[in-house]
């Protein structure tokens, strides 16, 4: 070995020493790496104590907030996609459902990802909550703090309640525009696990939602009104639990779901709204326009059941009132003719169509239904000091950009007194059930099951009830006659519904359940037309757009890409 | 309210506004104070010649330089004399075309808003493209900012050798900047630069006058099935246009905008030095004014942007072994802006209807009404502006000791070097009172026009604030090595780095480690070996999952110095090198991803009680991956370099191909909508294939006493998405694998539809009511519906695979000719927006929409559907229909310029004098329909084209 290589070797020696040097600081300063600065909790710091807990429980009530109610599609209401009113806006992708030109890939009311992200947040804090008592004692330091552990340990017993219910209703929402769903009853984000659950029929999803509504019940607080300074206001109860029953056997026992008519199903969805019924804490508030007007905590209403909590806003407003309304008219719902002509003659109680009638077509909005004008805005009423002007050429009236297109403006739900030159907001509120339309549940499901007048040891009939509606202090509409056959009464009841519930989101879902759609939806949407003549008025009723409804629209597609994801698990609509 | 509309618009105003004269000050205070430091440097140099290898013949790679010879990578540098005959604001624009296989795409000429968008041999990721930018080994977020005078040469690094070094931040490729540095000299070198230039804009679109936007305007309405807007009486108004305050017809752009603006820069840098000491100093000014007229009162302000940019680099011998590197540059930025945002303001000069209202009152009052109450002219000249201040300062220190004690070509070296980013903000805004025009009816039955005051006028208000840092530290320490033994040259580079960058909005510093290393050899000078590696970490993965090793080796050949080759052959230099490596690419990946977390979120609350207070709700946040890491890049480079003809011809030329993997994918478009899963995890499963090429060459000769050159550069670069994990497509062709990231989807446009029984016999178009002239489309699935599973691939993408650029010149008795033309293909665009969608919010109609328009009798000639008013859901969707080819060549600069000859200057201690002028962005030649530039296709600032005059004198 020569000495240049042995140097040579020491070299090397020394380099290997440096480089290992350099390689332990660097391992060693490992923590030079850890920069996070946590602002958010780690998944197995939320279920520790219950502010933690109850929050993750009101992200289940966040998702009330935007599958329903005011301008949600595109600005239009979903009132729009019925025969109960035209949107202005040609332009809203509303009107797919109208032309008939929507598909698995272009459903302007896809729900279908929303409601499971709702039922997966269900599931989350329901599997985090599951030893909520543990949890909450082990949180507990001071032994003074008793009292509110025990507070504590109530309320998250009612909030995981209330989750299964919410979980339930949302699964209402889904089964009642898709049919029956895969049930997912445990958060996974296991894309094979997902992808073996397959549909379940409507019937097994009934099941489910009814099972969950009888157990969860009991575990619901009656009411929230005149608790705890009234801070919880709004959270379901027992009632909500109980009207998602009615509801949903209401829509088990139709023909879209019912096609043999077994008449099991409308005794049980009878038995669900007399439940309702039953419990005596619910009555029909005596002013129908202010019952849309309560603000949050409707539920302190004797006719509010369940209700979405409502966000301070005008859009609504901008869009809906007259569009010779300075800020406002950005051009909406224009309730149709055909809604206009539902409304029954108020002297006599029947249809404007119906014989003796009085129905005066020279003076059409005079001596209808209080309702008519409760909901509607038509021509020359008073709205915000000044009267509406629906007439062709008047401010408001047919053929201004973004007017009306059919010579209605709505008028329920509205603010009218906001000022939106001054960007002046109000609480809207929506109620999803109140006890009118149990009432009505119960008539319908009474009639088709033991006939118009049977009591079958209920307290009520069907008649009673629907005349009950139409009794409510400030509409007093005549009381149906007596001795209508049960075809009879099923339609005054469907009109009663179309008429008490417009604009609530029912129409569309009734016409669909009780297989109507195909005539009801296929029928042109018609408009008055008004002239003004001198101080008078020519009233002509015109055609506004003809309408698509074909048999496959009965259920919504499963968005096309789900079904390519599932490999099969889900299987589309028929006719999809 | 005065005003003085006749003003010469051509001229800036000549008095330093209060602004300006802040700048000058501080241009004043640098030049004062870098002058005795240049003359102490002048005292100690001791006029003995340079001994040391001259540092800019060299090339620039990481962490180092290295021979022409020794080069294995792929790299390509320019140099800053080329820069300078190209005359922008920002840099970076004058890099555009110079560079081969680097993209620059000019986003318009808003001064101090005019970065360029780049891309380093196209796309290699459906994600985050952006590449590394470093001066003298600092990375920062814009070259655009720093002045070509303190520039030496801006290279480009592309392939793994090159960038390995990187670590997981050197994926997408690299710009080095090196800057100045001094050299040994007898006296002190100074130089002075000024060009003046005046802007205007290469083209603005045309837009109709007030007769014919009303007359389509009724034309749309008709079309659509609704009453018309406009009566016979009113369009009469509008034709004769005899009365413009009831009938007017405003063309904004004529409103607002003045034909050029100017743009000026000077610069001055001293540099000399000595065995002991060697210094480059700078000082550079610039000033760019916008092309808004009448902006010259107290209430408003031009779109301008001035700079000063400093630098100073020095190095000292400190003793007979250890050498001082010591640098510090930066710049001063102040941009001064109306206070409605630039794009806003564009797109209401070109959308707004020219019967909207006119200007102002017959009492010159501004107008405005409910609904469009930002009038442009009032915004821009009565609002008052806005003003940003910037101020970025890099600095660096190196220590190098040699450790010949040790063993003889040892050095060890330290750096610790700061980049700070101050930025910060000054406003001064106020309301107007505007005139809302009212129509009304004279006792006569004539309509008249009437006006209602709305708004008040307030005094300016000073806004400060939003000041705010960014701050990065890095510090180097290492070893390098080189030594030859007979045949074998060995050199070696350890080197350890870490870079800590606290930033704006990121509560948690960004970090980065890197250990790196560099071997080479070479057998007598002909056979080359490289390899170099990095295990580079940073902060934002899991522990564990935050370090990673990114080797590359490359290895050249010179074969014209084997013996087989003739020593007179036409091919006098003739090197083929390779390369081979791993880089990583960290960007568009999440931070800190790691742990599943739960917070609040945006709507995300409900409301308990009567109030509105809301409940905050607690959700889980998007799905963690503990197994997050980079992109992963494996690249495989050959490259060639050649000289013949006794090196009058330069010719290199390098063929890659990359397979980015561990590319991003969000999980939700497989996941089960089921699931629930509000934000799935993203997961590295994306794979982009990326190949390409680019060749370069030069010719350069003498005829006579005439020079001349003629260079040419052509890149390629072209993509395919190989693994994506996309939402699942029901029909094969609308996939987007194997297809370039993106490529543009939609729908086949093969007409318009001739009537309604067209309509009828035609398949089912889903998305609006369709009426006769608007678009049909091709049912590719035949299943008698037009969905979007009848959308395929049109067009390309909106950057192009191909660029060329093509240099020459001549010079002649002091006399030069330069000329550079650039230019893209293998690009579409879509078009989209206001331009596009006539009356769409009352928009106006563009020349281009208005001839092309379908009506019954163009039916078979017309480029444009029929006119509606409406957002038409059928027409204005991704189709073919809206696609373009947008190739374009540009005449990028033309230079010409004469330097004084000697003989006249020897006597003034003159060294040289140049004067010039030259055209930037003269011509341009493209295959669009549309007049819109072929570049941005905006109808924002446009890109401007300037004509320069300008000096260069040393002494």
């Amino acid at each position: 070995m020569t000495r240049q290589h042995k140097l040579n070797i020491m070299k090397l020696k020394k380099f290997t020493l440096l480089l290992m040097v350099m390689l332990t600081t660097l391992m060693g300063c490992e923590d030079f790496l850890d920069r996070e600065i946590p602002v958010n909790y780690k998944e197995d710091e939320v279920f520790v104590n219950y502010e933690r807990m109850a929050q993750a429980g009101y992200g289940v009530y966040t998702f009330l907030f935007d599958r329903i109610g005011y301008n949600r599609i595109n600005n239009a209401m979903l009132a729009s996609a019925s025969d109960e009113a035209d949107h202005a806006d040609a332009n809203s992708i509303i009107q797919r459902f109208n032309m008939g030109t929507w598909n698995a890939t272009s459903n302007p009311e896809d729900c279908w990802a929303y409601f499971y992200q709702g039922i997966r947040r269900a599931n989350l804090f329901l599997e985090g909550s599951t030893n909520y008592k543990e949890i909450m004692f082990r949180d507990i330091t001071d032994p003074n703090n008793k009292s509110k552990y025990e507070y504590n340990v109530r309320d998250i017993e009612w909030l995981r309640a209330e989750v299964r219910f919410l979980r339930a209703y949302y699964y209402f929402e889904l089964i009642k525009r898709y049919g029956g769903v895969p049930l997912v009853l445990q958060a996974t984000d296991n894309i094979e696990e997902l992808n073996s659950l397959k549909r379940k029929t409507f019937d097994e999803c009934v099941d489910f939602i009814v099972k969950e509504c009888d157990e969860t019940v009991p575990l619901l607080k009656d009411t929230w009104v005149g608790f705890d300074s009234e801070k919880w206001r709004g959270r379901a109860t027992q009632g909500a639990a109980l009207a998602l029953k009615s509801r949903l056997l209401l829509y088990a026992a139709s023909p879209l779901h019912n096609p043999t008519n077994d008449l099991e199903k409308w005794r049980k969805a009878a038995k669900a709204a007399h439940d309702v019924i039953a419990l005596n804490r619910y009555a029909l508030f005596n002013n129908y326009s202010g019952l849309f007007r309560l603000g949050n905590g409707a539920d302190g209403n004797s006719e509010v059941i369940f209700a979405q909590q409502g966000k301070v806003r005008n859009d609504f407003e901008k869009y809906n009132y007259p569009v010779g309304y300075e800020q406002g008219g950005l051009g909406s719902t224009s309730p149709s003719q055909n809604l206009v002509d539902a409304y029954e003659v108020k002297s006599t109680g029947v249809g404007i169509k119906e014989n003796g009638s009085n129905y005066n077509p020279a003076n059409p909005y005079a001596d209808r239904d209080p309702r008519l004008a409760m909901s509607i805005l038509v021509n020359n009423t008073t709205f915000k000091g000044r009267p509406v002007e629906s007439w062709v050429d008047g401010k408001d009236g047919l053929g201004k950009l973004k007017a009306t297109t059919t010579g209605y403006y709505i008028r329920k739900f509205v603010d009218e007194s906001l000022d939106l030159a001054q960007n002046r907001t109000s609480v809207h509120t929506w109620i999803i059930f109140r006890h009118a339309e149990i009432l009505l549940n119960f008539a319908e499901a009474m009639n088709e099951a033991y006939g118009p007048e049977a009591s079958a040891g209920y307290t009520l009939n069907a008649k009673k009830a629907v005349d009950m509606v139409r009794n409510r202090t400030g509409v007093q509409m005549p009381l149906l006659p007596p001795g209508l056959s049960q075809d009879e009464m099923r339609q005054r009841i469907r009109n009663e519904r179309r008429i008490e519930l417009a604009f609530e989101e029912h129409r569309f879902f009734d016409v669909r359940r009780w297989k109507i759609a195909e005539q009801t939806e296929n029928m042109p949407i018609m408009a008055m037309k008004i002239t003004k003549n001198g101080s008078a008025f020519n009233y002509t009723v015109i055609k506004v757009e003809d309408r698509v409804f074909t048999n496959r629209m009965y259920l919504y597609p499963i968005p096309e890409t789900e079904v390519l994801k599932s490999n099969g698990a889900i299987t589309q609509n028929p006719g999809w | 309210m005065n005003f003085q509309l006749n003003r010469n618009m051509l001229l800036p105003k000549p008095e330093l506004s209060a602004n300006r004269w802040v700048l000058t000050k501080r241009l004043l205070l640098v030049i004062l104070y870098t002058l005795p430091l240049s003359a102490m440097a002048q005292q100690q140099g001791n006029n003995k010649p340079d001994t040391l290898k001259n540092e800019a013949a060299k090339v620039r790679v990481a962490y180092g330089t290295q021979t022409k010879d020794q080069v294995t990578a792929a790299v390509s540098s320019v140099s800053s004399e080329a820069l300078r005959k190209t005359h922008t604001a920002a840099m970076s624009n004058a890099l555009i075309g110079q560079l081969p296989g680097v993209t620059i795409m000019n986003t318009g000429g808003a001064p101090g808003f005019d970065d360029p968008t780049f891309a380093i041999r196209g796309r290699h990721t459906t994600l985050n493209n952006g590449n590394l930018v470093l001066v003298d080994g600092i990375q920062i977020n814009s070259l655009s900012y720093l002045s070509v005078d303190e520039i030496e040469s801006v290279t480009v690094l592309k392939d793994a050798a090159a960038l390995a070094l990187y670590g997981v931040r050197g994926g997408n490729g690299a710009l080095l900047v090196t800057t100045k540095k001094g050299a040994i000299s007898n006296k002190i070198n100074i130089a002075f630069n000024a060009r003046y230039g005046l802007q205007s804009p290469t083209t603005l679109p045309k837009f109709a006058g007030s007769y014919d936007y009303a007359r389509l305007y009724n034309e749309a309405r008709a079309n659509d099935g609704l009453p018309l807007q406009y009566t016979d009486a009113q369009l009469n108004g509008y034709k004769t246009g005899a009365n413009p305050y009831l009938y007017p017809s405003v063309n904004w752009y004529d409103e607002i905008l003045r034909k050029n603006s100017p743009m000026q820069d000077y610069s001055l840098t001293f540099s000399g030095g000595n065995k002991t000491a060697k210094y480059f100093l700078m000082v550079g000014y610039m000033d760019n004014q916008g092309l808004y007229a009448h902006t010259d009162q107290e209430t408003n302000s031009n779109i301008n942007f001035q700079r000063i940019n400093f630098r100073g680099n020095v190095e000292l011998n400190l003793t007979k072994t250890l050498t001082a590197q010591v640098g510090l540059g930066g710049n001063l930025q102040d941009r001064k802006f109306p206070p409605l945002a630039t794009q806003t303001l564009w797109q209401n000069m070109a959308s707004y209807a020219p019967n909207l209202y006119s200007v102002r009152t017959p009492d010159g009052q501004i107008t405005g009404t409910a609904n469009y109450p930002v009038n442009p002219v009032g915004y821009l000249l009565e609002r008052g502006y806005q003003s940003r201040h910037d101020r970025n300062i890099q600095s660096s220190v190196r220590l190098s000791q040699q450790l010949d004690v040790l063993t003889p070509g040892l050095n060890v070296f330290g750096a610790l070097m700061f980049d700070n980013e101050f930025n910060s903000r000054y406003d001064k805004t106020r309301n107007y009172a505007y005139a809302i025009p009212q129509i009304g009816v004279s006792p006569t039955g004539d309509p008249t026009v009437s006006y209602i005051q709305a708004g008040v006028n307030s005094d300016l208000t000073v806004t400060l604030g939003d000041n705010y840092e960014n701050n990065r530290t890095i510090l180097q320490g290492g070893f390098d090595y080189a030594r030859r033994f007979n045949n074998h040259e060995v050199s070696s580079m350890l080197l350890y780095q870490q870079d800590k960058y606290t930033a704006l909005g990121n509560q948690s510093a960004f970090a980065m480690q890197n250990l790196m290393g560099r071997f080479n050899y070479n057998y007598k000078e002909k056979y080359f070996g490289e390899l170099v590696f990095s295990y580079s970490g940073i902060e934002s993965y899991a522990p564990g999952k935050r370090f990673g090793l990114f080797p590359a080796i490359s290895g050249g050949w010179l074969i014209h110095k084997e013996d087989f080759w003739k020593k007179d052959a036409t091919i006098n230099y003739l090197k083929l090198r390779g390369s081979v490596g791993l880089v990583g690419n960290d960007k568009g990946s999440p931070r800190f991803n790691y742990y599943q977390y739960w917070g609040t979120a945006t709507n995300q609350f409900y409301y308990f009680g009567t109030g509105t207070t809301p409940s905050n709700a607690l959700v889980q946040l998007g799905t963690a991956n503990p197994n997050l890491t980079w992109e992963k890049g494996l690249i495989y480079n050959v490259g060639i370099d050649a000289n013949a003809f006794s090196n009058k011809l330069s010719f290199s030329a390098d063929f890659f191909r990359e397979m980015r993997s561990d590319i991003l994918v969000d999980m939700d478009n497989v996941t089960p909508a089921i699931g629930g899963i509000e934000a799935s995890a993203l997961e590295n499963k994306g794979k982009v294939l990326n190949y390409g090429a680019e060749i370069a060459a030069t010719f350069k000769d003498k005829a006579g006493s005439f020079d001349y050159y003629v260079g040419g550069q052509f890149s390629f670069a072209r993509n395919k998405i190989k693994e994506n994990y996309d939402i699942p497509r029901k029909e094969a062709y609308s996939s987007r694998l194997n297809r370039s990231v993106g490529q543009y989807f939609g729908l086949e446009a093969i007409g318009f539809f001739k009537n309604e029984s067209d309509i009828i016999a035609s398949p089912q178009q889903t998305f609006a009511a369709v009426r006769p002239g608007d678009l049909k489309y091709k049912d590719q699935n035949g299943d008698g519906f037009i969905d979007i599973n009848d959308e395929v691939a049109i067009g390309r993408q909106n950057y192009p695979e191909i660029l060329y650029s093509l240099n020459t010149g001549v010079s002649f008795k002091g006399f030069n000719l330069d000329v550079f033309f650039q230019g893209v293909a293998n690009r579409s665009v879509y078009l989209s927006g206001y331009m596009f969608q006539p009356f769409v919010n009352d928009a106006n109609i563009s020349d281009w929409a208005a001839e092309g328009r379908w009506t019954p009798d163009t039916h078979a000639t017309a480029t444009f559907p029929r006119l509606t008013t409406q957002l038409n859901d059928n027409n204005y969707r991704a189709s073919d229909f809206w696609v373009r080819k947008a190739n374009f060549l540009r005449l990028r600069n033309v230079e010409l310029g004469y330097t004084l000859p000697k003989s006249v200057l020897g006597k003034l201690g003159i060294q040289s004098i140049k004067v010039f002028v030259s055209g930037l962005n003269l011509l341009s030649w493209d295959d669009l329909d549309v007049d819109v530039d072929p570049e941005t296709l905006s109808i924002g600032y446009p890109v401007i084209k300037t004509y320069t005059a300008g000096l260069s004198v040393k002494f």
